[in-house]
């Protein structure tokens, strides 16, 4: 089995013009971007796979790392266009299920429990059923490291417009789930 | 029901905020990518070998043609120098019977430009004896064959007996009896 530091020692080893240490950026990244990953898949496996793939893509571009600004922000926006990328392979009402059951609590009693967890996928479906736009940001919202700048600069839009697609996008999915009786 | 769904859905964007990232993720996250360059670069040996390989045979296929070029002239050559040599040493009479070919050999020693010339000489006949053969049309037929085949088709005893010697002979030998006797009995005749 390879340790962490051998591996940090191969990569830069291998490219010592860039100078990556990749154990750290693991370290550093791995749990934001599986998060990141995991708001879009609602899958821990497929979530996983998605950082994994990030950091290939770090180790094949390592020569034009010099020229990447925020490493944060780069490896955010590799990862979550990854995972929609994935998102349309999969079945995301599968992963959907499986994720609703796991917000409910053990502790509640069965007929409760299923109600509840109706409830967390009628608003899955609903906030899948929002414009892209709205909806991206509202997934990247839910990451509570994300302010708004970094959000404007993975979605690639302007810190006001994601202002507005924010607060729209939570009215939107209120209103529907009001209807809907969620 | 307001409260109820803005409650819901901040159920569900906290449970998208706390998940956790599994347990050994970036050893198996580093590992993975580890894995993934070694078979990259290992593809990519491979492509640089393949790649030297596929030269190298391109290579040796291309020297191993200029090589054959070069050499199936002077095969023929040699084979005409070796003709030329026998006619010197038998005679002068032999000599004139000699194929042109020889000539261009001169020149072959001689420069490029004229090894060129017998070169592409030679592979005209090269391709004259490639070509596939085809049966020399009939002859015509000569008059006593013609007579022949007359006779045959025509199928008279007599003129077929003809064609047989011993028969010919004999008729002839009969003939001759006749002739005889017919000239020389008055002599024993006259005689007795």
């Amino acid at each position: 089995m390879t340790s962490i530091e051998e591996c940090g020692l191969v990569l830069s080893m291998e490219d010592v013009g860039s100078e990556i240490d990749l154990a750290a950026l693991v370290e550093t990244y791995s749990a934001l971007l599986f998060r990141v990953a995991h708001s879009v898949l609602r899958s821990r496996a497929e979530a996983e796979d998605v950082v994994q793939d990030a950091f290939v893509r770090v180790v094949e571009r390592r020569s034009s790392l010099r020229a990447v600004r925020d490493m944060r922000v780069w490896l955010i926006r590799i990862t979550w266009n990854l995972a929609i990328d994935r998102r349309r392979r999969i079945r995301p009402e599968q992963m959907d299920e499986g994720f609703a059951e796991s917000l409910v609590a053990s502790s509640m009693p069965a007929d409760q429990a299923l109600d509840e967890s109706q409830r967390m996928k009628a608003v899955l479906r609903e906030l899948e059923r929002l414009p892209k736009a709205e909806r991206h940001v509202l997934l990247l919202s839910s990451l509570e490291e994300l302010g708004t700048v970094e959000m404007a600069k993975v979605l690639g839009r302007s810190e006001s417009a994601v202002r507005a697609l924010l607060f729209r996008a939570r009215m939107r999915l209120r209103e529907r789930l009001e209807r809907g009786g969620a | 029901m307001r409260k109820s769904s803005e409650d819901a859905i901040s159920q569900v964007l906290e449970g998208l905020r706390d998940v956790e990232a599994p347990i050994g993720m970036e050893r198996r996250i580093l590992d993975a990518v580890l894995d993934r360059a070694s078979v990259r670069s290992a593809r990519l040996l491979l492509w640089a070998w393949c790649g030297a390989f596929a030269c190298t045979a391109a290579v040796c296929v291309a020297i191993s043609m200029i090589h054959r070029a070069e050499h199936v002239p002077i095969q023929s050559n040699l084979r005409a120098v070796s003709a030329d040599m026998l006619p010197i040493a038998s005679g002068t009479a032999v000599k004139s019977e000699r194929p042109p070919l020889s000539q261009p050999i001169v020149h072959v020693k001689a420069n490029v430009k004229s090894a060129k010339v017998v070169r592409g000489k030679d592979s005209v006949t090269l391709r004259e004896m490639q070509t596939a053969s085809f049966p020399a049309p009939p002859m015509p037929l000569t008059e006593q064959e013609k007579l022949l085949l007359r006779v045959a088709h025509r199928g008279d005893p007599e003129e077929l007996a003809m064609l047989n010697h011993e028969m010919r002979a004999k008729q002839a030998a009969e003939g001759k009896v006749e002739f005889q006797k017919f000239f020389e009995p008055s002599t024993t005749g006259d005689n007795e």
